[in-house]
């Protein structure tokens, strides 16, 4: 039940408005002055104050004014209060008390009815204070919390008006914003700032407040003008207030997602590297490829990036590749192009080797001139000996950096400000060392991005390794491949030796079981022939002299069968070949004169002497020179010639004759190979048999109807061996 | 001397040794012409040659081992030693043979051997 707490000094009012007020069913609570109502109003707290003006003692201004500013009523402080005033009572009084917070007043005399009405009222207004202020602090409390929302969310948040103008803006958002504008400016209109135009900002708000509907970018480039680049997510929504479901404003939310792009880039470029690191097939681009990694602009970002490859047995870190601009000037022309073409980090990849080899060749140049003894007592060669990174921090001043405590002195062309260096090594080896910096760039060495790149270097540890172990493989299947061959063509020689020994055996037994009868037939025929000419009668076609002839024809063709089946072993004399091309020529020369041949000679001054048998050499030499005599016609040309070749000396027969048809050049040193009509097939096999012999080579090149070139080179060092025979091992031994 | 001078023949091919025979009678020396070893040193014994011409490869014995016996007999007699092969020529003479002779149909060289070999005697 509701208490009435009435303070009158006439005792009429009290018994009116008890007998009222109470069958209006509120309790009713008297006092007669007004202290006695202040007292009262602190024991009964009632819900309303029916409060007499004229009173003795304290009025009830007084009394009022009393409960709202003594401390002692501050919890009763708030009750509703009307007040009785007497006729007459002027306006100003009425308007003060208003004023000072008496919620009514009633002028003497009223009516019961109407004292009811103004504390029904009374209770109403009371009621709706209270859930008013309820509502007020439920709105400031959820206000608070949407703003502490707002500006504490991890995420840029931005709410527009109707017309584009900002209304609420949080710090993040403010950056992003501010990172396009250039100023620092939370209250603007985007859709009428200039700088804004061409951003998602305009984009997106202009197009939420047109069409009423969500606006999405995910993953969005963004390239301020006044920051850095970075990765987006933007979402635009419309924001509607009312009824009406008309659009009031926008609301964006921008998150940066550039740390989670990049983590995901460094992921996929380490991924790369080590990919494109397994496939190289050389040392130098798996190099290649770390340093453009290292200094690609979206990758790693290090401006310049350089290598050493150590050399245990020298002892020393030589420069060995280097990428990077070599001066501002440089940088600066190389980003602006870099700039202009705005590579999106997800075309980063293909647009590797951007500070490639075409823009790197005076830093490179500079890098390969430098020589790093490691005895050196700095800092860097300290740590790449133990196999550890080491970062030299930015200098406090301009020349304590280059002190050579931090790096060795061959590197001061290099100006090295801030830079890391990590060793490229594995388990079993120490490679070298990659120096990386942001000289130019004036960025910080970035913790993460050292992280990258020492991991990127073991990368290219491994694939070193991998190559290592691969050539070594390469190199062993050379060596087998070359001793397969080395094999082969032993066996070949064998086989082709074999060969040889068969068919001199044979020669060998023919040309004696025809020796004999031969000596018989061509004995007899001689003797008649004589005793034909001592009884005068001697025929210029006497059969028995065109026996003789004959039986000598066949006789010389034994001889050099057997001649070639025989395995002489040259009798190695010290001298000189010129000497004996010269003997030989003089030997020819009537008969080059009687043919009109022309014969030059062409013989290097002071040709070492070398170890040769001269009977065999001169054989070989003449059997080359008779043979192009005969591939030659009169007036045709022969040329020999002597050259020092290395360690061997080459003889050089060539003549213009008629050439050796392709299709039988391979043969003509196979035994009883001839092309002649009289040949016996031997000379060019006996000479490459006596050359063999003398450790040397024999070799033809010919054109038909062009000529011929033989070619002999001897070892000028030929030791005597026994190593050379390649015939019958003795045909002593194989006839005996 | 050289003339009817004595020379042994042997020669296991009765075609070529009649054909020496015949040469080497009309250049005027006495000729006894043997086929094998046997027949050769029974010669030697008996009439006692001013030379010896030996075939290396007979049938059934060697020419180098029949050598030795001449030699062993009479170790005076110039002995030329006479084959289809010529691969030997290097290896014999100076040693103990005084010549060696390739068979050939062009009989000058064995001639001027005789001749000479006989006229050192």
């Amino acid at each position: 039940m509701r208490k009435i707490l009435l303070v009158d000094d006439e005792k009429i009012m009290h018994d009116l408005a008890m007998a009222y007020l109470e069958r209006e069913g509120y309790n009713i609570v008297s006092a007669f002055n007004g202290k006695e109502g202040l007292n009262m109003m602190l024991t009964e707290r009632p819900d309303v104050v029916l409060l007499d003006y004229m009173m003795p003692g304290l009025n009830g201004e007084e009394v009022y004014q009393e409960l709202c500013s003594n401390p002692k009523y501050k919890a009763i402080s708030k009750t509703p209060v009307i007040l009785l005033t007497a006729n007459g009572c002027d306006d100003s009084l009425k308007t003060r008390l208003l004023r000072q917070g008496v919620l009514a007043y009633l002028q003497k005399p009223f009516g019961l009815r109407e004292l009811a009405n103004i504390i029904e009222n009374i209770f109403i207004i009371n009621d709706m204070r209270r859930d008013n202020q309820l509502l007020k602090r439920a709105v400031r409390t959820s206000r608070d919390i949407i703003t502490q929302v707002v500006h504490n969310a991890p995420v840029g948040i931005i709410a527009t008006n109707r017309s584009g103008k900002i209304t609420q803006i949080n710090r993040h958002a403010l950056k992003v914003l501010e990172a396009a504008t250039g100023q620092s400016a939370s209250e603007l209109s985007i859709l009428e700032n200039d700088e804004l135009r061409n951003t998602f900002f305009y984009e997106g708000v202009s197009y939420v407040l047109s069409l009423g509907k969500p606006w999405l970018r995910e993953v969005l480039f963004w390239s301020p003008r006044f920051a850095v680049r970075s990765v987006l997510n933007v979402h635009f929504v419309p924001m509607r207030t009312g009824n009406t479901g008309s659009v009031d404003g926008t609301i964006g939310i921008i998150e940066d997602i550039t740390e989670k792009q990049k983590a995901q880039l460094e992921r996929m470029i380490l991924s790369n590297i080590s990919q494109v690191m397994q496939e190289a097939r050389n040392i130098d681009e798996v190099l290649q490829l770390l340093l453009t990694a290292a200094t690609a602009g979206q990758g790693l970002g290090f401006t310049r990036a350089m290598i050493f490859l150590y050399d245990e047995e020298k002892q020393i870190l030589k420069g060995r590749l280097a990428v990077g601009p070599s001066s501002s000037d440089e940088a600066r022309r190389i980003w602006e192009e870099l700039s202009h073409e705005n590579i999106e980090i997800d075309h980063f990849l293909r647009k590797y080797g951007r500070f490639g080899k075409e823009n790197s060749a005076a830093l490179n140049q500079k890098v390969r001139g430098i020589t790093i003894p490691v005895d050196s007592d700095c800092q860097l060669v300290k740590h790449f000996l133990e196999r550890k990174q080491y970062r030299s921090m930015a200098a406090r001043s301009r020349n304590s950096f280059r002190n050579a405590a931090h790096s060795p002195a061959q590197l001061a062309a290099l100006e090295l400000d801030e830079f890391v260096s990590i060793p490229l090594h594995s388990p079993e080896r120490l490679w070298g060392i990659i120096i990386a910096d942001n000289k130019f760039g004036h960025v910080k060495l970035h913790q993460s991005r050292i992280q990258m790149l020492a991991l990127a270097a073991a990368h290219a540890a491994n694939a070193m390794v991998r190559l290592a172990a691969f050539r070594k493989i390469e190199d062993d299947n050379r060596k087998l491949e070359k001793a397969l061959n080395e094999l082969k063509e032993t066996q070949e020689k064998l086989i082709h030796a074999e060969r040889l020994a068969a068919i001199g055996e044979m020669a060998a037994h023919v040309a004696h079981e025809i020796r004999n009868p031969l000596v018989t037939i061509g004995g007899w025929a001689r003797r008649m022939a004589e005793t034909a000419c001592q009884n005068g009668e001697q025929k210029e076609d006497d059969p028995a002299r065109i026996i003789v002839d004959e039986v000598v024809r066949l006789e010389n063709i034994l001889a050099n069968v057997l001649n070639f089946t025989r395995t002489n072993e040259p009798q190695l004399v010290q001298g000189n070949i010129n000497t004996l091309i010269h003997e030989l020529c003089l030997q020819l020369k009537p008969e080059y004169q009687k043919n009109g041949i022309n014969c030059s000679m062409n013989l290097q001054d002071n040709l070492p002497d070398c170890l040769f048998d001269p009977d065999q050499i001169k054989q070989v030499l003449l059997n080359l020179l008779k043979n192009s005599l005969q591939s030659i016609g009169p007036g045709g040309r022969i040329g020999i010639a002597t050259l020092l070749r290395g360690r061997d000396i080459e003889i050089t027969v060539s003549d213009n004759g008629r050439g050796i048809p392709k299709s039988v050049l391979d043969s003509i040193f196979n035994p009883f190979f001839t092309t002649k009509e009289h040949g016996t097939g031997l000379g060019l096999a006996i000479s490459r048999r006596i050359i063999h012999n003398h450790g040397g080579e024999i070799t033809v090149h010919s054109e038909p109807n062009t000529g011929s070139v033989f070619k002999v080179n001897l070892p000028v060092d030929l030791k005597k061996t026994d190593d050379h025979n390649e015939g019958p091992a003795s045909l002593q031994e194989m006839i005996l | 001397m050289t003339k009817n001078a004595k020379i042994l023949l042997v020669e296991d091919e009765r075609s070529l040794r009649m054909l020496y025979k015949q040469i080497l009678s009309d250049d005027g020396y006495t000729v006894y012409d043997a086929k094998n070893g046997a027949e050769a040193l029974e010669i030697i014994v008996r009439h006692h040659p001013d030379l010896a011409i030996l075939d290396i490869r007979l049938s059934g014995e060697d020419g180098l081992e029949l050598m030795g016996k001449i030699i062993n007999v009479n170790d005076k007699i110039p002995i030329i030693l006479h084959t289809a092969y010529d691969v030997w020529k290097d290896n014999f003479r100076g040693r103990i043979a005084d010549a060696y002779i390739v068979k050939s149909s062009d009989m000058s060289e064995l001639k001027e051997t005789i001749k000479n070999l006989l006229q050192r005697n």
